[in-house]
């Protein structure tokens, strides 16, 4: 069976089989339907829960989060209260408790190449090299962060305008004054902004730049120009409405220690009105070239000018109202292709190369934003949804035709998905389900400031509070009995059972208030949530799933959850010597057998702590 | 601070001059030529004393320090020059009344400047319900003057500015919404 000489897993987030079988369907996916053509496809794919960080982990490790130790998006720090706001984002490599395939196959001489993976950052090879995966996307810091907080190499992206926005910085046009070389036109006008760089792992200090707009013609105002001085001669770049410049590259410099780092960004300017009133110009986060990179020599191997990131995809910008959904796939092209151009750069400096691990983020990003849109009952609205949809897959598909023509025939490609989704439905309060049984203080907050409360928001204007509340619903799936030795506990070790039986009780009895049907599908102690690989020491005390209709797109319930035409499950390919051609795997397997069937299909090092299977049946030579 | 400054410039009759100021404030103003001057009406006795400027040099003080509003009279002999320096040191968002004997002229942020020549009938009355419906200040009481609606580029301003206002703080409070979210809500991965 062991006939690959090399091994190669593409991981592309959250696509979703059905989803993604319409469009190969369709004809417009010319390198996923290739990977069926030539490969064996895992028809029922699933892994649990249903969430980024527990998920990448079981892909590199082979082992449950039970036993990886990342069992949510959200990770329990020991010693803190049990409130979900005291959690932090669960990335990094530091938190996960079994061994990774590249760590093993490291430790026995191999080379291994680690490029933008959730779960792998810092890097303890001694042979391979690794590209921060520390969150979702590349260059990208999030371990131990709360919230949503990350750090950025260099700096994430913001906006200057006329209008307000949370990311951005205002500016008010004046009449231009002292300006050199001004182009021709009339009606000029300026503003000076002093914009500072924010998310950055490194503080950058804030660079004074000037904005000069004008009528190129007679109708109004229609060009602008963004320059480090009042000389047009100097204009980074002149754009009209709704174009993008080309990449900028230029020093920043880092404020603790005054060196400089190169970056690229890119602007859009999205709103220009004829009287220069309204303006609105969206600057890309700032992509650095040093600090990701493990060991930071390998760097030099990737040509990082002329390419930004793209963080998250514009996706913060598009709820912020600052973006449009069309530059949304704008920038998920841009992510692809510093993407693509990095792993393929590295692969092509590492021809040696025995493992390569990577993972692109684009589709989960556009899911979340448009997933009710792709499933809408709204005709019109589906079929927007649909036709952005369709893009975004177009792009992953092109990523996966570089990444193919990249590595050598003898390789044995995988490709994956973490979980699915389905469109978000009602959700379930479950503090308000826990207090229903007595067992949780969820109150309004208590104020007459209209700034301390915000109607829509529970998070907001809702306060649990924990020292008055037997039970603690944290991160996506669990309750916690609020014991004594939390800070805030208040259940003594001898009623730790009748609280938890009350916990699994009131989940299931509970009535969502818009439906009057019961959305929790299943509520158990934790270590029996062991049979489905969670119940882990990151495992709540109760461990609940809902049904799909009832979830915020993923994280919440079990991977044969299915709604319209999505569903939890996970896409799984293998394509390569000795794999069967166009053959589809009937049985459902988890992520887990990923790690154990490279290893069989390559005689590669197996890690500690694998749990999963052999897929013995996709190989040709099997029977 | 404002945001729109406004300034109402009391000055002779302007058939009389011409120079670059004038010709500036004719060509791209909206000028009532059928004006009846009198008392401009609308403020109360203490926002008046707080409006009003000495002297050219100590309205555009005030402008620059983000008055609201600046009342200045501009006699004979320095009103050429003096308005031209006017015209030339108020920023994009400052409008501009220009009261004469002769004629009424609004000229700056907010005004239709290809107006040109309006022959509806206007009165001095008219000046600050008018200037009220762009700039920042207060009119007092219930003034008895028209808004002279032809001599704004938006007669809707005001609303457009609300509805821009009641966008960005719909905007603001998702952005608090997003980071304020419990487990079970909706999430991103961003």
């Amino acid at each position: 069976m062991a006939t690959a000489k090399k091994v190669a897993l593409l991981g592309f987030d959250c696509a979703i089989p059905t989803r993604l079988e319409a469009l190969i369907l369709e004809g417009v996916l010319p390198n996923f339907l290739r990977l069926k053509r030539e490969g064996s496809t895992i028809a029922e794919g699933y892994n649990l829960p249903t969430v980024t960080p527990p998920s990448w982990a079981t892909i590199a490790t082979g082992a449950y989060p039970r036993t990886h130790g990342v069992e949510d998006y959200y990770y329990y720090v020991e010693g803190r209260s049990l409130e979900h706001k005291k959690t932090v984002q669960g990335f990094g490599g530091s938190i996960v408790r079994a061994e990774t395939v590249w760590d093993r196959w490291d430790r026995a001489g191999k080379k291994c190449l680690v490029v933008n993976y959730p779960m792998s950052w810092p890097s303890k090879m001694k042979n391979g090299v690794m590209l921060m995966g520390q969150g979702m996307s590349p260059a990208e810091f999030r371990f131990m962060e709360p919230g949503n907080a990350h750090r950025e190499f260099l700096a994430a992206e913001s906006v200057l305008s006329t209008e307000v926005f949370a990311q951005g910085l205002r500016v008010v046009f004046d009449k231009a004054r002292g300006w050199e070389s001004l182009p021709k036109g009339g009606e000029f006008v300026e503003f000076a902004a002093d914009v500072s760089f924010r998310e950055s792992v490194w503080p950058l200090k804030s660079r004074r730049w000037f904005g000069l707009a004008w009528a190129s013609g007679d109708d109004g105002v229609d060009r602008f120009a963004l320059c480090p001085e009042r000389d047009y001669d100097k204009a980074f770049f002149t754009l009209e409405k709704g174009r993008w410049s080309d990449p900028v590259e230029l020093d920043f410099e880092v404020a603790e220690d005054g060196r400089l780092e190169k970056g690229v960004f890119r602007a859009k300017l999205m709103e220009l009105s004829d009287d220069a009133e309204t303006f609105t110009l969206y600057l890309s986060g700032v992509s650095g070239r040093t600090g990701f990179v493990d060991p930071p020599e390998a760097a030099g191997a990737i040509d990082f000018s002329g390419r930004i990131v793209a963080n998250d995809i514009g996706l913060v910008s598009l709820l912020g109202g600052v973006i449009d959904p069309e530059t949304v796939v704008e920038l998920a092209g841009f992510h692809s292709d510093w993407l693509a151009n990095a792993a393929t750069s590295l692969l092509r400096a590492n021809p040696d190369f025995d493992l390569f691990y990577s993972h692109a983020h684009n589709i989960d990003w556009f899911y979340h934003a448009f997933l009710s849109d792709v499933e809408s009952p709204d005709p019109a609205v589906r079929a927007r949804g649909r036709d952005l949809e369709r893009r975004i897959y177009q792009i992953e598909d092109a990523y996966l035709g570089r990444l193919l023509d990249a590595l050598p025939e003898e390789t044995l490609v995988v490709v994956c998905s973490d979980h699915g989704a389905t469109a978000a439905g009602p959700v379930l309060n479950t503090a308000e389900a826990l207090k229903a049984a007595g067992l949780c203080s969820y109150e309004k907050k208590k104020s007459d400031n209209y700034w301390d409360i915000y109607e829509e928001s529970e998070g907001f204007d809702y306060v649990l509070d924990v020292g008055k509340s037997l039970a603690v619903p944290q991160k996506y799936m669990f309750v916690y009995v609020n014991l004594e030795k939390y800070p805030g506990g208040i259940v003594k070790d001898e009623d730790y059972e009748s609280v938890r039986d009350r916990i699994i009780d009131a989940l299931l009895d509970y009535r969502h208030p818009e439906t009057g049907r019961r959305p929790v599908l299943l509520a158990v102690r934790k270590e029996d949530a062991k049979v489905f690989g969670m119940g882990g020491a990151q495992s709540g005390d109760v461990v609940y799933a809902l049904k799909p209709e009832y979830m915020a797109e993923h994280g919440y319930g079990f991977p044969t959850g299915a709604t319209g035409s999505c569903t939890l499950r996970n896409i799984l390919y293998f394509k390569g010597p000795n794999v069967r051609k166009n053959y589809v795997y009937p049985r459902p397997r988890w992520l887990a057998d990923i790690v154990p069937t490279i290893c069989a299909a390559t005689g590669g090092p197996l890690p500690a702590d694998v749990e999963g299977a052999v897929i013995y049946q996709i190989f040709e030579d099997f029977e | 601070m404002a945001d729109i400054k406004t300034i109402v410039v009391r000055v002779p009759e302007i058939r009389e001059f011409s120079g670059p100021g004038c010709d500036e404030l004719l060509k791209n103003g909206a000028v009532f030529s059928d004006y009846r001057d009198g008392e401009i009406a609308g403020l109360s006795d203490a926002d008046a004393g707080r409006a009003r400027a000495e002297n050219l040099e100590t309205a555009l003080a005030r402008l620059k320090d983000g008055r609201d509003l600046v009342l200045l009279r501009l006699e004979r002999p320095v009103f050429e020059a003096g308005l031209l320096e006017l015209l030339e040191k108020s920023d994009r968002r400052t409008i501009l009344a220009v009261v004469s004997p002769d004629r009424l002229v609004f000229y700056g942020f907010g005004v239709a400047n290809k107006a040109g020549v309006i022959r509806d009938p206007a009165a001095a009355a008219d000046v600050l319900p008018t200037l009220a419906m762009v700039g920042e200040f207060f009119l007092e009481g219930s003034p008895a003057g028209r808004v002279l609606y032809r001599a704004l580029k938006n007669p809707n301003f005001k609303q457009v500015q609300i509805e821009k206002l009641k966008a960005a703080l719909g905007r603001l409070e998702k952005m608090l919404k997003r980071e304020n979210r419990e487990p079970w809500d909706k999430h991103d991965c961003a």
